[in-house]
């Protein structure tokens, strides 16, 4: 009776969830528009980067109050840029740049960044779906685009050793917008990028700080802020930058997990006029690792998550004079 | 270690140059382009009497005469076997981020204060203030523009834009 008993709860306990595909509904007609990529696979031990262009359809300008983002596991990093000077990187809105130039930083060094996400694990943010990431800025702020504006959603997969993709690679952003009389403020953004980073087997407690200026004469607020580096990544904080002041607050954000660092969304840190934020990059490298085999298996700035590192901050504010470009 | 740990420390401020040797900074700073675009300095010490190893080496840009901070970075390296930054890579160096310039003052043409500050593993550091000046002359073609004032992101276009 009690082993019949023991196997009846046994298997009463549920199994691992089976992985789903990810799912998310445009938003109501008139109050927003959805992108979306073409599904696709990534092989087993490949990672893949594929750049995506849009325009905006829209004759008048629009205003962002929220942006939700839903992505299928594996997702290393995607980030939505306005489209400015073009270098090696164009494309018609509609169409998509695989790999190449794709991958190549320099060509979207002057785009401003709209919004980026990180999440890759499965695993419910609170009551939102697995793989969903969400961003409601504060009442009466909003990020504006022009009618017609040119953007590129930029989406990187990983299916190797540092991460998985066990489905096909798949992203949604939905822009939820609201009338531009309700707009008091606009929202900028910076995208801060150190890329002259180098770490070799062995390297314990190296790092890499940088500033990145946001304000000009104006106080503003930072109101979102996450980061990204990769697997030897052990400690990435933002804190603000004083201009009055040489040394550093305490950090406002911190991650110590690489694959899927903490979004801050809901931020309310005062910078002062002529300020912005410090970031800072820690990396450790175990011996026996190997990055770059030509140059004593060290890793060095680059997007291929198994043998290059990033040290990267996106950091979002208001009110926004212009958006922001630290590298 | 580079002399005797017992004497007071030396540090003498270089920087890198495009052609990939040291000088000492005496009052110009050549601005540069970093492979992801922008306009940086690479700002490196000599040391006497100064561990190597493992050395947290900053570099601040002031506004001149007690000015706020415009600029800073910071980064862990190890010295070459002479005692000072190996420019065999710029990531030897402190890399600071000058240009584009989002702030109001003007980068060329006027005064800044270069401070560089070294420090041991023990914590033992020494530090120094020196006036500079930026210079396009080792630039990209968009050096002015994008290190002139109230830089915005597409302002300098490309040099093949109509």
């Amino acid at each position: 009776m009690k082993r019949a008993l023991v196997v009846l709860l046994l298997s009463a306990c549920p199994g691992p969830k089976p992985l789903e595909d990810v799912k998310l509904d445009p938003p109501p007609a008139g109050q927003g528009f959805q992108l979306k990529i073409e599904p696709f696979d990534v092989a087993e031990g490949e990672e893949s980067q594929r750049c995506y262009f849009f325009e905006v359809a829209s004759d008048t300008p629009v205003f962002v109050s929220r942006f939700e983002i839903a992505q299928n596991p594996g997702t290393h990093h995607m980030n939505v840029f306005r489209v400015r000077t073009i270098k090696g990187l164009d494309a018609a809105p509609g169409e998509m740049v695989a790999e190449g130039q794709c991958w190549t930083s320099a060509n979207w060094s002057d785009w401003p960044l709209v919004v980026n996400s990180q999440e890759s694990d499965p695993g419910g943010l609170g009551d939102l779906p697995d793989g969903h990431t969400r961003w409601d800025m504060p009442a009466d702020v909003a990020m504006r685009f022009e009618p017609h504006e040119k953007i590129m959603l930029q989406t990187h997969y990983v299916n190797a050793t540092t991460q998985k993709t066990p489905l096909k690679a798949r992203v949604f952003v939905n822009f939820h917008t609201i009338p531009e009389a309700q707009v008091k403020a606009e929202v900028g953004t910076a995208f801060a990028t150190n890329q002259s980073i180098r770490v070799c087997p062995g390297d314990t407690g190296k790092y890499f700080e940088s500033t990145c200026k946001l304000s000009m004469n104006e106080p503003i607020t930072i109101i979102g802020a996450n980061s990204h580096f990769h697997s030897r990544g052990k400690k990435f904080t933002i804190s603000v930058m004083d201009p009055a002041s040489s040394s550093s607050p305490p950090a406002f954000y911190t991650s110590t997990n690489w694959h899927d660092p903490p979004m801050e969304w809901s931020l309310n840190i005062p910078v002062p006029a002529g300020g912005g934020f410090r970031y800072r990059c820690e990396y450790e490298v175990p011996q026996g690792s190997c990055g770059n085999m030509e140059d004593g298996c060290c890793y060095t700035f680059g997007g291929k998550v198994e043998f290059q590192e990033h040290c990267n901050a996106f950091v979002y504010f208001y009110p926004k004079t212009r958006d922001v470009g630290c590298f | 270690m580079f002399g005797d740990l017992t004497k007071p420390a030396a540090l003498t401020v270089i920087q890198r140059m495009p052609d990939g040797g040291v000088e000492d900074v005496q009052g110009t700073l050549l601005l540069q382009v970093p492979p992801q675009g922008g306009h940086v300095v690479y700002v490196g010490v000599r040391m006497t009497n100064f561990e190597g190893c493992r050395l947290d080496l900053a570099a601040s840009v002031f506004v001149a005469d007690g000015g706020p901070l415009e600029t800073e970075e910071k980064r862990r390296v190890d010295l070459g076997d002479a005692g000072f930054s190996d420019p065999s890579d710029p990531a030897n160096f402190a890399n600071v981020p000058v240009c584009p310039n989002f702030g109001s003052h003007e980068i060329v043409g006027t005064e800044w204060t270069l401070v560089v500050e070294a420090a041991q593993r023990d914590g033992r550091s020494v530090k120094t203030a020196l006036p500079v000046r930026f210079s396009c002359d080792a630039g990209g073609w968009d050096c002015a523009c994008e290190c002139g004032h109230g830089y915005f992101l597409g302002k300098c276009g490309s040099p093949d834009a109509g």
